[in-house]
């Protein structure tokens, strides 16, 4: 059964859709079936991919509506890699906030439509979450098994982790006491600011075994593959980036066996 | 020369993200309350009654799924430690409820939450749904239906 795991911050531009990407792919690199959601109105994790977003007939949107009774089996899409696929964006999900709240059951969502045939299909569910803490990240949090919290080390990230956790806390107690903090992983890493040495050494000091051994460290190469709509694997695999996604995944595997 | 304060004021934040981070990865660890002596404790879902000696299930208390003041009793286990942690205390008790609703009480609960919710839509729902069917697609449907 695939373990599911949001990538979630509302802060903006922390890495969250590079992380879903890349870690996705290296996951796919290691065995492991994945599948990529992406929860994102942006729709860049899709695009990235090089998926028409506009041009779907159906789409998430129209699962999570569930007007026509799709199955989310319907929307999955492939990739380059045979092992890893993709359930797309939908610009229709920009409005999900005012829409999806009015219903009753609006946490739950995506969770009633992710089937055991879904979960038997792939190893690893990858939500990439927009960036804010409206309804869609609710869906995933309250589908998820656990979450990996990408962090700028810088002082606003941490404002951020300060607030997720409480909506974290309020969905482990009132909708899913299963999930879980797989663990904050600090991306853009620039080993020469001070600022970050020591916003690292705080983190790994006060978060203890909350915080991945990896750590995602700024690399241009990174965001010139996304550029190319590839992961820096596909990109060029001997670069640093390749290397750290390659280890995380590894990281990843690992929490999940010890489980 | 003083060095510089590069990360501000942050300790204090850093240390209650640490420590919420540390409160969640033991519960998780050790997530079952131990056995010692029982006491009640009330939540917002329900309203625990205070008659305990009404604990045999009896054909009465089957059917009376209209009755709006049926209240529901957690078996729900506080010990002295839990006792000066509130929000621990709080969370397992939650945790405990979600476990261990049965179906009947669910069913119930989400009667009780309709009829909260409007008459009308309620009265529609007694005319046309028995709570003798089966109940959890009955449930399911209303509450796609209307809501």
């Amino acid at each position: 059964m695939a373990k599911i795991i949001s990538i979630v911050n509302q802060k903006g531009g922390v890495g969250k859709t590079t992380t879903t990407h890349n870690l996705g792919y290296a996951l796919a690199e290691e065995g492991e079936r994945t599948l990529l959601i992406d929860l994102d109105p942006q729709m860049n994790l899709s695009t990235t991919v090089g998926i028409d977003c506009y041009a779907q007939k159906n789409s998430i949107y129209d699962v999570l509506r569930d007007k026509k009774g799709l199955p989310l089996g319907s929307v999955v899409k492939k990739t380059e890699h045979d092992k890893m696929d993709i359930i797309p964006s939908a610009f229709e999900l920009s409005g999900a906030e005012i829409e999806f709240t009015k219903r009753i059951s609006s946490s739950s969502l995506l969770s009633r439509s992710i089937s055991n045939s879904i979960r038997e299909d792939y190893d690893y569910i990858l939500v990439d979450c927009p960036p804010s803490l409206g309804v869609l990240t609710i869906n995933s949090l309250s589908t998820s098994d656990y979450i990996i919290i990408p962090m700028q080390p810088e002082v606003y990230g941490l404002y951020g982790i300060d607030m997720l956790l409480s909506t974290y806390e309020e969905i482990q107690e009132e909708i899913n006491p299963k999930l879980e903090i797989m663990g904050v992983l600090i991306t853009m890493h620039d080993g020469r600011l001070s600022l970050h040495k020591e916003m690292t050494e705080k983190i790994n000091s006060y978060f203890k075994d909350n915080v991945f051994k990896t750590i995602i460290k700024t690399n241009t190469t990174l965001k010139e593959a996304q550029s190319n709509n590839q992961t820096v694997f596909e990109y060029d695999g001997r670069a640093r980036g390749a290397k750290d996604y390659e280890k995380l995944a590894r990281e990843v595997i690992e929490y999940v066996k010890e489980r | 020369m003083s060095k510089k304060d590069r990360t501000g004021k942050t300790d204090d934040i850093f240390k209650n993200i640490g420590e919420r981070m540390k409160k969640n990865r033991q519960t998780k660890e050790d997530p079952d309350p131990p056995d010692e002596e029982i006491v009640e404790e009330e939540t917002e879902v329900t309203e625990p009654t205070e008659n305990i000696e009404e604990n045999k299930e009896t054909e009465e208390s089957k059917t009376s799924s209209w009755n709006e003041d049926q209240s529901y009793r957690s078996s729900f286990i506080v010990t002295g430690d839990m006792e000066n942690d509130f929000e621990d205390c709080r969370r397992k008790f939650r945790r405990n409820l979600k476990s261990n609703l049965s179906k009947q009480s669910a069913i119930e609960l989400g009667w009780k939450l309709l009829s909260s919710l409007d008459e009308k839509y309620f009265e529609e729902v007694k005319a046309t749904h028995s709570p003798d069917d089966d109940l959890i697609q009955a449930l399911k449907s209303i509450i796609e239906e209307y809501y």
